[in-house]
């Protein structure tokens, strides 16, 4: 009992809090509401996914809210100078992939911690962002792809980021050795696994989810906005640590993050429904993520 | 004089008895074994002295004083103190430094500022060192120590807290020959002054060598204590098995076939620089020499986790290993001496744990058939009579010799041309050894390549065809299974 209680935590914590929403106000239960967590939450959880596969190898990528930024600023150039929203699309996803396979390799050929480099190319690809076009935002964008942040869409293609994201991690050898990496990385090179392959194609995924989220986010803001997706990785990551993956390595799953991100999602929503201020609002998110992080700890333990 | 004396103790583990009324006594000044398989009781008997587990029933006092029980700190201020396997020394601090961790010396200077009296512990810890006739500055830094010296300086942690009762947890496991005499010398000059000793091994012939009296457990029970002079390893075996294993090592019946390896010259400076080496289909080769020859470099770089130069041939064509991962591919495994550290995945069930390396086999179009590995990983963990509950069991739950039969049931899930086992039967009990060495015979039987790895002289002349011996980075020689002896091997094995 105690352990599948360890291992659903969050889906047990998920579930107790929306019931308690739905009781404590009837502001909750709505479609409206509940359509705008999901438009809301869906950036945090698309960069979680990502950020899921880097955490399991006892890895971080910092630079996630950066590339939202650059990836959603060169996909509304695209579309701005008329190529279509395949191409916008397109483009933003290979922007963040190119910055995925740039910390990628950094981290495996230069071997320097992830932290750092991510930390760098935080920096990096944020000036990039601003640098493209000195700091304006890009507007004028066509009206087809702002539909893409619409309810449906935006469940469509976090749903099917989840999926992919589950079946590659529970049902490909390569899921398997992310597993493996994080839990004993030596033991996985000795293994047999190609453990710096295996890390470059982590970052560079990330990187790659982080592309998509920053043209969902374009889409949002029907717009190119140099400063979009500022501390989204932090979001990212808390959602993945709340969400039970720990963050030395090994242990965690997928759904734990989507649910990780709304929970912490549905949280500032219902503070949001109590007009509790944002500033309040900070402090809980913080306490829930220390909560979290504890309860990680006391699970690898015990 | 009785120092130490456990009375009644017993534990369990969700219905598990793990002990069961055990008596257990130590008289100051003498050696004492506690022999027993894995799963025997040892390690909990010793986590209940030290603190680290709270029995069910049961007393234990040390100089007639009442024993803290769940109290770590407070046992090893009483005067037990243990050593286990894996050291508790932070590697970059000195050796002084480590061996005042938690007592550091250190007083009001000038009556205005605490400043730790780093001369005072240096020539205190120096001191310490001397007397047990250790060559090593106080001042040195742990991490450029050698494992032995760093179990001495464990020992002298001890000492300086005043224990009157040491407890040895596996300490030759690491050690070669003469670092384990030097150790025994250490351990004999302790006894004289009156400590108390209690040393868990599973080497009898160290048994033998060094204990006053020898305790055996068995499932849990005192099956046997009685004093060392006048026992047979015969009657130990029997103790601790609770059936004859008259054979230790089983008959082999080689006939070895073409060459499946050939390594001319190779060399990974400094920690090898003239390796030469052949091994046939069918054949067990022993890898001998003492600790820091050069044997796990060689294995690693003949299975490619170490860049090395030189000339290697597997089934003669020339092969230049970039990774495990390539060497895999081409049928060359390495199976690491460290289980925990580096072999086992702990997180992870123990089927996984058998399938990682070859888990590409299940898979279809890049996506897995769950229920086609589960299924071969039944197969392999019944092949090699790998004992779990369930399958699903995080690997850490496993005994050591469980353990290794998983990690031979990874490499061999798809029958490689040669593996390399890296003291195969370390830390592990005598049934599960006696298991393992089957395992040898029969995959060699089949025409598997091995080369053995191992410390342990009597598992080394009596698994092996041929001994290859090592020495400070070089093959020195080459003994046939009728041409080794014991004397011949550390003849090679040894400068001078």
């Amino acid at each position: 009992m105690r352990s599948w209680l360890s291992k659903n935590a969050i889906f047990v914590a998920l579930a107790v809090e929306c019931l308690v929403l739905a009781v404590a106000t009837d502001a909750f239960f709505t479609v409206d509401n509940l359509s705008n967590v999901l438009r809301q939450n869906a950036f945090t959880a698309i960069l979680a996914a990502g950020m899921t596969f880097v955490i399991l190898t006892a890895g971080i990528d910092l630079s996630v809210g950066s590339i939202v930024g650059l990836s959603g600023m060169i996909c509304a150039d695209v579309l701005v100078r008329g190529h279509g929203l395949a191409a916008g699309v397109a483009v933003g996803l290979l922007v963040g992939l190119g910055v995925g396979v740039v910390n990628g390799l950094v981290i495996t050929k230069v071997k320097i911690p992830p932290f750092i480099v991510t930390l760098a190319m935080m920096q990096v690809v944020r000036g990039a962002a601003f640098k493209y076009t000195d700091a304006r935002t890009i507007s004028g964008l066509p009206v087809s792809f702002a539909m893409l942040s619409e309810s449906l869409p935006t469940f469509g293609i976090t749903a099917a980021v989840f999926v992919l994201a589950w079946l590659v991690l529970t049902r490909t050898p390569f899921g398997r050795h992310v597993y493996a990496t994080g839990g004993n990385p030596e033991a996985a090179w000795l293994s047999g696994i190609r453990v710096k392959r295996l890390l470059f194609a982590v970052y560079a995924l990330c990187g790659a989810t982080a592309g998509l989220a920053g043209v969902l986010v374009a889409s949002r803001l029907s717009a190119g906005y140099p400063r979009a997706g500022e501390f989204y990785e932090l979001d990212a990551i808390a959602a993945v640590v709340v969400g039970g993956t720990s963050l030395f390595g090994g242990r965690g799953s997928i759904w734990g993050t989507l649910a990780g991100a709304f929970f912490i999602g549905i949280l500032n929503n219902g503070l949001n429904l109590f007009r509790v201020s944002t500033y309040d609002q900070m402090i809980v998110k913080g306490a829930v993520l220390l909560a979290a992080a504890s309860l990680d700890r006391w699970r690898a333990s015990s | 004089m009785t120092l130490l004396a456990a009375t009644n103790l017993s534990k369990s583990y969700a219905g598990v008895r793990v002990l069961d009324a055990v008596d257990f006594d130590v008289r100051a000044g003498e050696i004492h074994a506690l022999l027993g398989e894995n799963g025997a009781g040892k390690s909990t008997l010793i986590k209940i002295l030290a603190g680290a587990v709270v029995p069910d029933t049961g007393d234990v006092t040390l100089d007639a004083g009442r024993l803290p029980i769940g109290d770590p700190l407070a046992v090893r201020r009483a005067g037990l103190s243990v050593v286990y396997q894996e050291f508790t020394l932070v590697p970059e601090l000195t050796v002084a430094e480590n061996v005042f961790l938690g007592r550091e010396r250190a007083g009001i200077f000038l009556h205005v500022l605490p400043f730790l009296h780093r001369a005072e512990m240096n020539r205190a810890a120096q001191a310490v060192l001397d007397e047990l006739g250790i060559h090593v500055a106080a001042t040195t830094i742990v991490r450029g120590l050698s494992v032995a010296h760093q179990q001495m300086v464990e020992i002298a942690r001890a000492l300086v807290s005043d224990a009157k009762l040491l407890v040895l947890d596996e300490p030759s496991a690491t050690l070669s020959h003469i670092e384990v005499d030097r150790l025994f010398a250490v351990l004999r000059r302790l006894r004289d002054r009156g400590l108390g000793i209690i040393y868990i091994s599973h080497r009898l012939e160290e048994i033998f060598a060094l204990a006053d009296r020898v305790t055996v457990l068995r499932d849990g029970r005192t099956v046997a204590s009685a004093p060392a002079a006048g026992l047979d390893r015969t009657a130990l075996i029997r103790w601790m098995v609770g059936r004859d294993v008259s054979e230790e090592f089983p008959a082999r019946h080689q006939s070895p076939g073409a060459v499946v390896l050939e390594a001319r010259g190779l060399a990974a400076p400094p920690r090898f620089s003239d390796v030469s080496l052949t091994v046939r289909e069918g054949e067990i080769v022993g890898l001998a020499g003492l600790v820091g020859a050069g044997r796990t470099s060689t294995a690693l770089a003949l299975a490619g986790a170490l860049p090395a130069k030189g000339d290697v041939r597997v089934n003669g064509r020339p092969a230049h290993f970039t990774s495990p991962a390539d060497a895999i591919a081409h049928g060359v495994v390495y199976v690491t001496e460290d289980r925990k550290a580096r072999g086992l995945f702990p997180l992870m069930g123990v089927d996984a744990n058998i399938t990682v390396t070859y888990l590409s086999m299940f898979a279809r179009a890049g996506v897995l058939s769950l229920a086609r590995e589960r299924t071969a990983a039944a197969a392999a963990a019944r092949e090699y009579d790998v004992r779990a509950a369930t399958l699903t069991q995080p690997v850490a739950t496993l005994s050591g010799g469980n353990q290794q039969k998983v990690l031979l049931a990874r490499y061999m899930l798809k029958r490689p041309t040669l593996v390399v086992l890296d003291e195969p039967t370390r830390g592990v009990d005598v049934g599960a050894r006696a298991e393992i060495y089957g395992l040898m015979n029969r995959l060699t039987a089949e025409g598997l390549a091995i080369v053995m790895i191992s410390s342990d002289l009597p598992e080394v002349l009596g698994m092996s065809d041929r001994v290859i011996v090592m020495r400070d980075g070089r093959t020195t020689g080459e003994l046939t299974r009728a041409e080794a002896t014991p004397e011949r091997v550390m003849a090679l094995a040894m400068a001078g």
